[in-house]
């Protein structure tokens, strides 16, 4: 890891850059996980009243504003070079966490449907500018080969504080506490942002050399190309799929006494350290495979994990589930999130950051939870039972899982046709897979004093 | 810890290698996991009672909503018998090490290698396909109409660790004074199986490092497709 090598090498302020990305964004990703998404229901059903199905239209409105800001937000960062300037975003981080803590102060306050609605459109446009300017800061802090361990943190660290609190949510002490975490931080990154100090310029100089991802390395990464829209789908229907599936399972009460929302300390105890073993592994999967495989892993988990709820379901739910579902949902879902922090810096370069993080986040975060919320609510309303929902849900795990292999595969053929392969003889198909043996069967034993280094 | 007769304690209520005495009422659920758990006559489970080894004692009269779990039988431990199954299988293993040295050298100098050169990444895939495997297999007997593919995934599951056991043999025997390839496998093998067989006696940390030793020979076992292939990970640019 460069890390270490900074850290041994007493490079002070680089890792200083680690550490305000992981806590900014772990922070941020800890606010959306828990105010944003467990606030608006606690806000919309116990304090205003509203039915859940209410609450669950709110949340969709809030995913498609957050989706329409966030791409705005990106391209105007874009244009005006904002995404190259750390320092300008530094302060739209300031403007950001002002209005976050208006909010959050006002949140309790809300008393009608109309003022709901009010606070979500608001909520969404902070969020929406949110999501270029932080996912962004990558490109300037993270030096692209320890990408994938800091994404597993950030992942690791906002899951695991959220399984574990609050406890039992109450949006007023939440709200309270919040506002004093975010009072205290708000002049503190006030201070960095508009005052001048060296560190931060030593900071922003990074932003030349490590703001190239890791797919833009080479041959260039259009917007309007397949190699960056093709992850956007793909994670676009994994966020879809789970939303669309788990919407539905934490209807069924057995379910959900093994899931975030469950009373057991025990349980939430376990599910946040899956989380961040999880996303570790992911971290360490995103750095030593290509894309094709780490997507092969996440749809792999994802689709499995999906099957195992099923199986669940239609072979009787006597007793607590077992911990194998939310073991391995823990882990599918700290995999995906590790990957949605890293690929989409890792697919852009300091021109192209805000725009491109904005559709990846965007599309792939919130507008798959807008459709998934829509189309469960829809299922839900047509009376659809939860074990035929799952079905249709695993048919498109399932889909996906063989789907990117086969496609991938397919994808290779067409670079070999292209390449012009079928023209003549070629060499020996089984050639590449057998070298060792070939060799071997020609040499002989190789001697255990050869073999030492 | 004692719950007294005309006492009520809300559940649920977690026993880890303690012992329990239950004489008024718990609301809720006990899970016992080793340690000892005694329900006088006057006791009230209201919901289940979940055992998973340990000592549960129940006494007529006793009151449980649902009892639920597995009997571990405490195995005697017979030190003579579980050197002999040790060194049976060390010697087994190490015939077929140095029977794979011999064979395919350096199948097993790319699993090897992967095991010195990356183990973080062994263990991570060794990892998740095991919890994953053992998942799928334990779903398919539940089928009965698929316990063949399930017997028959256990025993490609069950190669697989050998094969790992052999690679890290394979790896020690390289670091062995001893210039036979083969024979090096074969001693290597050896202090492997007696390595993890030791770290049996050291409770908790012994198993978790011998389980991380296979789980990362299992891992690069995969990563070099069976050792056909060397491993080698993406190459990361800053």
């Amino acid at each position: 890891m460069k890390l270490v090598e900074l850290l041994r090498t007493r490079q002070w302020v680089p890792v200083l850059g680690y550490l305000i990305y992981v806590g900014a964004l772990a922070a941020g990703y800890y606010y959306n996980l828990t105010f944003v998404q467990l606030g608006l229901v606690d806000l919309g059903t116990r304090v205003i009243g509203m039915s859940h199905r209410e609450v669950s239209s709110i949340m969709a409105v809030l995913a498609l504003v957050t989706l329409l800001v966030a791409v705005v937000a990106g391209m105007v960062m874009d244009r005006r070079g904002w995404s190259s300037s750390l320092r300008v975003k530094l302060r739209l981080m300031v403007a950001i966490v002002g209005a976050q803590l208006v909010l959050t102060v006002a949140a309790p306050l809300l008393t009608t449907a109309a003022g709901l609605l009010g606070w979500v459109i608001a909520c969404s446009v902070v969020l929406g500018t949110g999501i270029p300017v932080m996912f962004s800061m990558m490109g300037d802090l993270i030096p692209v080969r320890d990408r994938g361990a800091v994404a597993a943190a950030v992942a690791g660290c906002a899951f695991f504080a959220a399984a574990l609190f609050p406890f039992e949510w109450e949006i007023e002490g939440f709200s309270r506490l919040l506002a004093v975490g975010m009072g205290v931080t708000l002049p503190l990154l006030a201070l960095v942002a508009f005052g001048r100090f060296s560190f931060v310029d030593q900071l922003a100089g990074q932003t030349r050399t490590l703001g190239v991802g890791r797919f833009c390395r080479g041959t260039p990464v259009r917007t309007a190309s397949a190699t960056f829209w093709i992850p956007v789908l793909l994670m676009f229907a994994v966020f879809f799929i789970d939303s669309l599936g788990f919407l539905r399972i934490i209807e069924a009460p057995v379910l959900m006494d093994a899931s975030w929302q469950s009373t057991d300390v025990g349980v939430r105890v376990f599910i946040a350290v899956t989380h961040v073993v999880g996303a570790a592994m992911a971290g360490i999967l995103y750095t030593a495979f290509s894309r094709g495989w780490i997507f092969v892993w996440v749809f792999g988990l994802f689709a499995f994990t999906h099957l195992l709820y099923t199986f669940y379901l239609r072979g009787g739910t006597d007793g607590a589930p077992p911990l194998a579902l939310p073991l391995f949902y823990v882990l599918a879902v700290s995999f995906y999130t590790t990957l949605n922090f890293a690929l989409w810096p890792d697919l852009s370069t300091p021109e192209t950051i805000g725009v491109r993080t904005a559709l990846g986040v965007g599309i792939a975060g919130w507008l798959a939870s807008f459709l998934s919320t829509a189309l469960a609510l829809s299922s839900e309303g047509a009376g659809t039972p939860l074990a035929d929902h799952l079905t249709y849900v695993n048919a498109l795990a399932l889909l996906l899982f063989v789907g990117v292999p086969t496609g991938a595969y397919l994808a290779r053929v067409r670079r070999l046709l292209r390449e012009g392969a079928h023209d003549g003889p070629g060499p020996d198909p089984h050639a590449a897979a057998l070298p060792a043996a070939a060799q071997l069967r020609r040499r002989g034993p190789v001697r255990a004093d050869r073999l030492r280094r | 810890m004692t719950v007294p007769k005309g006492v009520d304690v809300h559940g649920p209520l977690h026993v880890l290698g303690g012992d329990v005495l239950v004489s008024g009422a718990v609301d809720g659920d006990v899970l016992l996991v080793s340690g000892s758990v005694t329900l006088t006559e006057t006791s009230t489970v209201a919901g289940s009672m979940q055992h998973y080894g340990g000592k549960l004692t129940m006494v007529p009269g006793s009151s449980v909503g649902a009892l639920t779990g597995i009997d571990v039988a405490t195995v005697r431990s017979e030190p003579r018998k579980n050197l002999l199954t040790t060194a049976v299988m060390g010697g087994v293993l190490a015939l077929l090490g140095a029977w794979g040295a011999r064979r395919s050298p350096r199948a097993l100098t790319n699993v090897s290698d992967a095991v010195r050169e990356h183990p973080l990444i062994g263990v991570t895939v060794g990892t998740l396909l095991s919890l994953t495997a053992i998942s799928v297999l334990v779903f398919m007997a539940f089928t009965v109409l698929l316990l063949p593919v399930a017997l028959f995934g256990l025993a490609v599951g069950l190669a697989a660790v050998g094969y790992a056991a052999v690679a890290l043999g394979h790896l020690t025997g390289r670091l062995l004074p001893i210039r036979r390839p083969e024979v090096a496998t074969a001693a290597g093998v050896l202090i492997v199986v007696a390595i993890l067989g030791g770290l049996e006696a050291v409770p908790v940390a012994g198993d978790a490092i011998a389980l991380a030793l296979l789980l990362t020979g299992l891992g690069s076992v995969f990563l070099t497709y069976l050792g056909l292939r060397r491993f080698t990970p993406m190459v990361m640019p800053g």
